[in-house]
């Protein structure tokens, strides 16, 4: 294409003798100044998470240091990890010198595995499970309760202390599930621990020092947080709505009995928007 | 290359003759242009107010200056279907937009950032944020404020923890 064309294609420009006088008057204190001065603060922050998702997640992390802003937004997109293996039993080993050690995790965005670094003094003698918004859960490995509980976000390393649970006997006998990301301390998160093997739940908020035990009269085998609210679904497969306030109480929501057979296995999952109940029959 | 000579040849004159209407964009310091609707409605923003009927008069292009609109005005020209005869002629062309050597680049890369997003002009965004990306790639905390003229408002403590609390994790 000719200088010419492109001369063509190019916008016209005119500007009034008025306008004229009015931008000299303006520009008249730094003459050569044409440009509104902006810097990244002034950035729309809806343009900072296009940004920072275009970056690996080691410079994400150096981003989240540079200002209180972007580090709130970092939080919002964090990746969101599985647990793939659990290392805290190699750890306990004497003669291991070792420093740091690796957990392998699930990048559920990029769908692919990573092994990351933690310290040996979050590892040391604790049981690691997944929890909510691809935060873990670790539990001390003492022989009697009470044990220290603590999640973990393997990405930023953020650790949150919940109370100590008196309730289980091994580690693996207690889940946490939230109600929203704890990354949001404006949020207000609610904890939940679920005692699978007793069936019975507690509740707190951040910063509380013991869980509320909760009791709510029912076979519940499973629950989850939906859209701000609590579901339970019980052994017969009745999905209830659990109220969690000074008298626990859990309203069943089907109408008819559900059809389903009686196993032991029931699990409430969320996918793509979707409350589902998956049955495991064999 | 052919198609797009004709269609320019028909729009050539200074009035809206033949079928290509042109609007009036002014800045925020006050410079017009008038641009060909076609190639402004790349602007999500623009083809918002056209499709509503609310193109007819001047549409003021607030916290854009004359220079940065003109840029964009050169960026929707090169990105009118048939304006360049292959990709690689225009990512070629792009390319003086998606790196930042200086501080007078990521000036302009600013400008045109703010003016990417206040238009919703999603080619534009996506080639200014991922120069800003780049910019940020392997630097420190404090050349990432340095460069970026950004002042940290963690308090003391807050930085500490942030520290310590960030980098065990790549950390061998």
């Amino acid at each position: 294409m000719s200088d010419q064309e492109v001369q063509q294609l190019s916008a016209k420009k005119k500007r009034s003798s008025h306008q004229q006088e009015e931008v000299q008057q303006r520009q008249q204190p730094s003459a050569k100044k044409k440009r509104i001065d902006t810097t990244m603060s002034d950035l729309p922050r809806e343009v900072l998470p296009i940004i920072f998702r275009k970056l690996t997640d080691h410079d994400m992390l150096v981003c989240a240091q540079v200002c209180v802003t972007w580090e709130s937004e970092v939080r919002s997109i964090l990746p969101q990890y599985l647990l793939l293996t659990n290392l805290s039993e190699k750890l306990g080993h004497p003669h291991n010198q070792v420093q740091h050690s690796f957990i392998t995790l699930f990048n559920t965005h990029s769908k692919k595995k990573q092994e990351m670094h933690l310290p040996k003094l979050f590892l040391e003698g604790r049981y690691f499970s997944s929890s909510s918004f691809g935060w873990l859960l670790t539990v001390t490995h003492n022989r009697n309760p009470p044990h220290q509980v603590h999640l973990l976000n393997p990405f930023s390393g953020q650790r949150i202390e919940l109370p100590p649970s008196t309730q289980h006997q091994s580690p693996q006998d207690l889940r946490v599930i939230m109600s929203t990301n704890p990354s949001d301390a404006a949020a207000n998160c609610l904890f939940l621990a679920i005692y699978p093997t007793r069936r019975t739940f507690g509740i707190c908020r951040q910063g509380q020092k013991s869980w509320t035990s909760l009791d709510f009269h029912s076979p519940i085998l499973d629950v989850i947080f939906y859209e701000g609210a609590l579901y339970g679904v019980d052994t017969f497969g009745y999905l209830c709505h659990l109220i969690c306030g000074l008298k626990p109480e859990a309203i069943n929501l089907n109408e008819q009995s559900p059809d389903t057979t009686c196993t032991t296995s029931k699990y409430l999952v969320e996918l793509n928007g979707d409350l589902l109940l998956v049955e495991r029959l064999f | 290359m052919s198609t797009a000579a004709t269609a320019d040849a028909s729009s050539s004159g200074d009035t809206t003759e033949g079928s290509v209407r042109l609007l009036t964009l002014q800045s925020e310091d006050g410079e017009v242009f008038e641009v060909k609707e076609t190639i402004a409605t790349q602007s999500v923003t623009i083809k918002g107010m056209v499709d509503d009927d609310c193109a007819t008069s001047t549409i003021p292009v607030c916290n854009v200056t004359g220079r940065t609109l003109a840029m964009v005005i050169e960026w929707w020209n090169k990105h009118e279907i048939g304006a360049v005869s292959n990709e690689k002629e225009l990512k070629e062309w792009e390319s003086q937009f998606d790196t930042i050597d200086d501080k007078s680049d990521r000036d302009d890369v600013y400008d045109l950032l703010m003016a990417a997003n206040y238009l919703n002009i999603p080619t534009l965004l996506d080639c200014c944020t991922s120069a800003v990306a780049e910019a940020i790639k392997g630097k420190s905390t404090d050349e990432m404020r340095e460069f970026f003229d950004i002042k940290s408002d963690f308090d003391e403590k807050e930085e500490d923890a942030l520290r310590k609390e960030n980098q065990w994790a790549f950390e061998n």
